[in-house]
Order: C-alpha cells, then structure tokens, then sequence
C-alpha cells in the first residue's frame, strides 16, 4: 500500500475539481453568499475519499482535510457557502458503497490469518473454543392476552459473548400482529417464557428483535457441561433442547471447503461492491431492465467508479492488472448502466454467481412470486479467516424474503470512524441452492453485543421452500469457505 | 547549475498593506520581510491577553492571530490563489457575515445535508443500546470537527480579506516553513514527508495555469513532482497528442521563493530558481524551453509601488 500516493492522488483530484469549478463559475464579486451548493463536484472527490478510506489507504482525517479544504476554495470563489459539506464526515459514510477492508486485527498481517485448503469438521472449527453450536427447529407456540403464536427456535448458539437462540415468530392472525406492535420482546413477553438446565438453573432472559424473527440471550451465562436446557411456556408441554459436549460435531456433520485466496484489499472491495450492485438490483425489481429513470438507483451507485479504480491503483492496493474492474464494467454493461467512468475493457469471465444472477434478473419472466413461509435450522461454525469468526444461525422465509442470520466475531465495534462496518461487511456471502441457483446475500439488520455482531442478511432472490440444501459462500481476502448444508425446513401450522 | 539558496525566500518580495476595519475605525496592516505587522497594535500580545480576560478582541489582533496560527498550515496552499488569474475577492463583509453566523452559518443539528449517514435511521439502530452509543459517539466527533473546520473557514476569510498580496505571502510563508521536504533533512524527515502530497497538489494547481500560459498545454497535462538533491530539478515534454505530459521536477521550496515572489513566467521563460534574490532587481534562471538548460536572467520588478504584486521583465 502507498499512502503517499494516494492522498496524492486525492489531492490532485481535488485540484482538477477546483479548477473545473472555478472554470464554470459565475463569480460575482461582493455579491452576498449563497445559500446554494457551491461544490457540484464534491461527490465525486467524496466517492475517492470514501473508498480510500475503507482500505485505509489514508486515514479519516487526512480524507476530511481534502474535502473540508475543498468545499471552501470553491465556496470562496464562487461567493457561496460551503454549509453542510464543511461536515466531512457524513461524506465518507454517505451511501455506505464500500466495505472496509478488513484483515483480522490490527496487529495480524496477511500471514497470520494461516488458511489451508482443505475440508474442516465442524468439531474441529470448535475445538480449542468454548463455542458451542446446535441445531433446533423447535416449535413453541404461545399465548399472550387474545394473542396466539408461536416461537420457532432455529438455532442454540453459546460463545464467550453469551447464550442465545435464534428465532422467528408469529402470531395467528394480522390483527395480533398488529397488537402486538410487530415488538415481540416487549415488557409482558419475556415472561410468559422461563428457560432452566439440569443443574436447576433459571435464566432470565433477553428479547430483541427487528420485525419477525431475533434472537433471545439467555442471562446469566450457562455454565460449561450442562446436558440440557429446557424452554417452558404456560400451558404448553416443556421444550427440552439436549446441548452436546463442547466440541462435539453436530447434527448438521457440515464441512466447510477452505479455498485460500489472494485478493488485495482493493479487488475485495471492489467485489463486495459488485455484491451491493447485485442486490440493488434485486431490490428495485425487473423494471430495472426497461426504464433507465428504473435504472438511476444502480447510476447513482456506480457513478465515479473510474476515479475509484484509478485511486485503488494509485494506492497500490489494486494490482493494475487485477480482472475486477474489467469484471465489474462488464456487470455494468450487462445490467446497461452506463457513465461509471470505468476505462477496463468489460470482461474477462465473470464468476459463475454473478452470471446466474444476472440469467435470473434478465429472463423475460422473472420468478416474482413470493418464497413460502418456513424456517429452516443452521448452526455451523466457520473456520476463521481474516480473523473473522463466522457462523450460520438459521434461515427462514418470512414476508416474502429469505433471511439467513449470521454470528461474526473478530470486527472491532464501530467506533464512529470511516464506513459503518456493519452495514457494509468486508466480506461476500453467496448462496447456492440445490437448484444450482446462486443467491445474494446484504445485511439487513445488525446488532453489536459482547464483541460479537448477530447479523440478519437478506436473500436476492428469495429461496424456494422446496429446497433441499444449500451451499453457503463466504469469500474474504485470505480464503473463500464453502459449506454445504442440507436444510430442514418447518412450516408454520 | 546548482543552487543552494542563501537568503530568506521574501527576499524577491516587496512590502505590501491592507486597511482593515477595526474598531471604529480602519487599520493599517502591513507584511514586511516575512513578518505580518499590526501598525496600530504595538502591543498586540497584551491586547489579546485582555481579550481572553473578557475584552474585546480588535480584528487586527484576529487577523495577526489567524495568521500565525496559519503561517505553517498546509490548508492556505489548497484554498489560496493558484495565481494571478485566480483572485480571490472577499470583502470584510463576508467575514463578519460569517462569523455572525449568517450566510456561513450552518450547525450541526444531525440532518446536515439531507440525512447524514450518522443519523440516517438504519435498521441497526434500534436493536441495540450500543448501537446508539455509537451513534452519539459519531455526533459528537462530527460536532467538534465542524467546530475545527468554521473556524478554519472563517480564519481563511480574513486571511483571504487581506487581498492578493498577503494571500500569495501567506502562502509562501507555508511553502517556505516546509520546504525541506524531499531532502531528507534528519529528524524532521518523517514529519515532512507528510506534507509531500499537499506539495505535490500545490505545485501541480500553481504550475498547471503557467504551462498553460507557457506552451499552450492542458493543465491536466502537468505531472509534477518534488525534487529532492543537488540542482534546480527537470522540466521536459513527452508523448504526443492526449498522451503529451510536461513532466515536472522542482524543490517544494520553488512555490515559496519563485511562485509567490510573482516570478514563475518572466518573459516567456520558466523561472525555475533564483540566483540571486532581492526587489527591484534579482537574478533568476530561467528556461525558454523543456528540455533547455536554464539561463541567468537578470529581471526587475517594472511596476514598483504599483501593486502588491510584482510584475517581473527582464
């Protein structure tokens, strides 16, 4: 990485844009200052600035530097107020469009992050770690006042963060929905439930919750070696939740594929960026093949992505051969979204899952028809890469969207510096279903607790009931693993 | 040619004055051998010293101040003119309008520019008492970094308010304080080495308008770099077309001692050093051409007492 270049790059394009502005500005001396903009170029000094960041090319401050003195040369000569864009940092973190580049922690070079290739039973991913991953797919139904439901437990996972289920729910009718404020948790829910073990302890126990489905932590934290645990509800017959021996391999007998890999922090960006691309579209429906004003949301992501290649380049964290930004203009290209400013000749290959992707956006008759309600149970740790320990929790299809959950350990809590790291993880999560069919995968919600995010992801597009297994993804700088899973799924009443 | 300059880099500079409104009156403010003087305010440290006590502070001893907390900041290269063609005019008006808070005065109330993404309502936001913690560390920090920056802002108003002269004075005052950068000069190397790309910048805005005017060539077609080591550095021409570059080797030290003093292009040559500095008169080398060994040229200031700038013939 070379720092030096690229602040100077960025200051360079800084003097470009002052230089374009005061070419086109209509100065009028002692007018009185303008309320407006001064800075119509300033995203595009921002976007660079964004981007260095996340791949801490230059640091934060040095990036505000720039765009702070920017906005006020320009200001100064066009007689307006630079205003809001004096605060700088809202422009690195606008849009969120890159990920942070992410190599374990702060004192962990590429070597120590030690992937092998090869497959890793699950009891060995565990092993030499008090995690604790199993299985449920448990159903509880519940009563509250006039309200009906029921509770699925997807998973049972225990870390040195704590003891948590994860779960959806639901209740039998919209109108308790309703009653219920779509706020399961709320003060009277906890305790209709009570969770004890067989050494006779009683946990209390903690609800959150975004929509229908959340993860409940269980308080204090379970002692090693117990055997069972066992949920209650009034009225209903215990749920007794049998825990294997730490270590121990689990049901799902899952062994992830390592593949090591060698991307650069600017080729890891780069592709989670075509991710976020890839989602977009699923977000904004099949009419984003017809109409361009369909079309401006992926514009308006894409814009500036040339001066971005070239300020990886500059900063040497993107090879100058690397085939992502020829990659990413032929996505571009296949999706006609244009003025991106990428110079790389669109092609060469683009990887099996995009390509499935785009086969799915452009078939004539896109499958629009909402997923099936279900849940299906997951509870597989990863090995850890770039020093990020990743596990899978659980899926379900809820409203129409698949959402798979996701335990992450090894980020550092946001501390309000660059990008928001969890809504943008450095890392790529695919799916593919036994079907053949690849499956996108972005954060939907996320929550920080105990130096652990539990991460909701959204599924584009959505996963079928009907099938039987899935290959989950996970691609960081270091390695790519790979886990096949065969699903079980359970189905509301 | 080697050139190891022996005399303060103003030395190609003469006096300049600004009136400035202060109290109920206007004051002289004068820069004079690389000093910034306030005529009225023989004791300007006092008067500052009564001013935090609760006084009011006169805008002379403001202007001295910005000017001092400035005389080395990088930032004075980035916003400052690029030269001649690029005044920047601002009037005590806008300073005062700024300072008050009006025309320049936005606050961070967390809905800045639309929605900033600190305070965007993602859906994380709720879920997690940390989350929110988090929120409010990013709030508080983007507070104090506004703070830093109107201040910076309004510094710059004032300093800009003093006219072309002090701005390009100021100027080389910055690029003078780091102008060691590139030679490796012990233990302030690293330090220096920082201000590299901010250099870098400045050159390349301040060269770019004087290439133009030079060769007829695109700015854009200017690639400069800082040149570290013995002589007064390269300046030559490649490629062809869209593909030509004037490539660029000078000593940060050219924007204090060459740009600033008004002598960058005297009689269509690239002045790329000074020989001998001194006002009215110096010798500077010169280039007619990219690529040609620069020649002594004996130059005058032929409009002295016209303006704050000199305006250099041989």
């Amino acid at each position: 990485m070379n720092r030096e270049r690229a602040e100077t790059f960025m200051r360079l394009l800084a003097e470009t844009e002052l230089r374009a502005a005061r070419e086109g500005a209509t100065f009028i001396s002692g007018a009185p200052w303008s309320g407006d903009s001064p800075a119509t170029s300033f995203p595009r000094l921002a976007r660079v600035a964004q981007a260095l960041t996340a791949v801490h090319a230059i640091d934060v401050a040095a990036a505000q530097d720039v765009l702070a003195n920017f906005a006020i040369a320009v200001g100064v000569r066009q007689h307006s107020d630079p205003g809001p864009l004096l605060l700088t940092r809202p422009a690195l973190t606008r849009g969120r469009l890159y990920a942070r580049a992410w190599w374990g922690p702060p004192d962990a070079g590429p070597g120590a992050t030690g992937v092998s290739a090869g497959e890793v039973s699950a009891g060995e991913v565990s092993a030499g770690g008090p995690d604790c991953y199993v299985p449920l797919g448990l159903t509880v139904p519940f009563r509250h006042e006039d309200v009906s439901g029921e509770v699925n437990l997807l998973s049972y996972a225990h870390t040195p963060a704590g003891a948590r289920f994860t779960v959806t729910w639901r209740t039998r009718s919209p109108a308790g929905q309703a009653l219920m404020g779509r706020h399961f948790g709320g003060p009277a829910v906890p305790r209709l439930f009570t969770v004890s073990d067989d050494l006779g302890h009683r946990y209390q126990l903690s609800f959150s919750f975004t929509d229908w489905s959340g993860e409940i932590r269980l308080e204090p934290d379970p002692p090693d070696g117990l055997r069972w645990l066992e949920l209650s509800v009034p009225g209903q017959k215990p749920v007794r939740i049998d825990l294997p021996e730490r270590g121990a391999e689990g049901p799902d007998g899952a062994g992830p594929q390592i593949t090591p890999t060698e991307k650069s922090a600017g080729e890891q960006m780069l592709t989670v960026f075509a991710d976020r691309l890839l989602m977009a579209v699923g977000e904004h429906g099949p009419d984003l093949r017809w109409t361009s004003y369909a079309r401006a949301p992926l514009h308006a992501m894409t814009a500036g992505l040339g001066d971005v290649v070239a300020a990886l380049e500059a900063a040497e964290v993107l090879p100058p051969h690397s085939q992502v930004p020829g990659q990413l203009a032929a996505l571009c290209a296949s999706l006609s979204v244009t003025g991106h400013g990428l110079t790389a000749p669109p092609g060469p290959e683009l990887p099996e899952r995009w390509l499935s992707l785009l086969s799915h956006y452009q078939r004539r008759k896109p499958d629009m028809a909402p997923a099936r309600e279900g849940h299906a149970p997951l509870a597989v740790a990863l090995p850890e890469f770039d020093g990020l320990r990743v596990a899978l929790l659980g899926l379900h299809n809820t409203d129409g969207q698949t959402m798979l959950h996701l335990l992450v350990g090894g980020l550092p809590e946001d501390d309000g510096t660059g990008a928001p790291i969890v809504d943008n993880l450095p890392v790529s999560v695919w799916l593919r279903d036994s079907g053949g069919r690849w499956h996108v995968a972005g954060v939907d919600s996320v929550k920080f607790a105990d130096g652990e995010y539990w991460l909701r992801l959204k599924l584009r597009p959505a996963l079928a009931r009907a099938t039987a297994w899935i290959e989950v993804l996970v691609a960081g700088r270091s390695a790519e693993i790979c886990a096949m899973l065969p699903l079980q799924w359970g189905y509301p009443p | 040619v080697t050139v190891i300059p022996s005399d303060e880099w103003h030395a190609c500079l003469p006096s300049c004055e600004a009136m400035v409104p202060c109290g109920q009156g206007t004051h002289a403010v004068r820069w004079e051998a690389g000093a910034l003087r306030l005529t009225e305010h023989p004791d300007a440290e006092a008067e500052a010293v009564l001013a935090a006590l609760g006084g009011d502070k006169a805008r002379c001893v403001e202007v001295g101040e910005a000017w001092a907390r400035h005389a080395d900041d990088l930032s004075v290269l980035a916003i400052g003119p690029r030269g001649p063609a690029d005044e920047v005019v601002i009037s005590w008006d806008d300073v005062a309008a700024a300072q008050q808070g009006a025309g320049g005065g936005f606050v961070f109330t967390g809905s800045a520019a639309g929605r900033p993404a600190a305070m965007r309502p993602v859906s994380a936001a709720g879920l997690h008492p940390s989350v929110p913690a988090a929120v409010q560390r990013r709030r508080r920090r983007a507070q104090e970094e506004l703070e830093l920056v109107r201040r910076r802002r309004t510094d710059m108003l004032s300093l800009l308010a003093l006219g072309y002269g002090f701005q390009v004075r100021l100027a080389g005052q910055v690029a003078a304080a780091h102008a060691d950068v590139g030679v490796g000069s012990g233990s302030g190397e690293v330090a220096e080495g920082r201000a590299r790309p901010a250099l870098v910048a400045a050159m390349t805005g301040r060269l770019g308008p004087v290439a133009e005017q030079w060769l007829g060539l695109d700015p854009d077609q200017v690639v400069v770099s800082l040149h570290a080591g013995p002589g007064w550095g390269s300046v030559e021409l490649t490629g062809r077309g869209e593909q030509r570059r004037l490539l660029v080797a000078l000593p940060a030290r050219w924007l204090a001692r060459v740009w600033a003093a008004g002598l960058a292009l005297v009689d269509r040559h690239l002045v790329v050093a000074v020989e001998r500095a001194g006002w009215p008169d110096a010798r500077v080398l010169g280039l007619r051409a990219p690529g040609a060994e620069p020649e002594p040229l004996d130059v005058h200031d032929g409009r002295p007492g016209g303006g704050h700038a000199p305006h250099w013939e041989v």
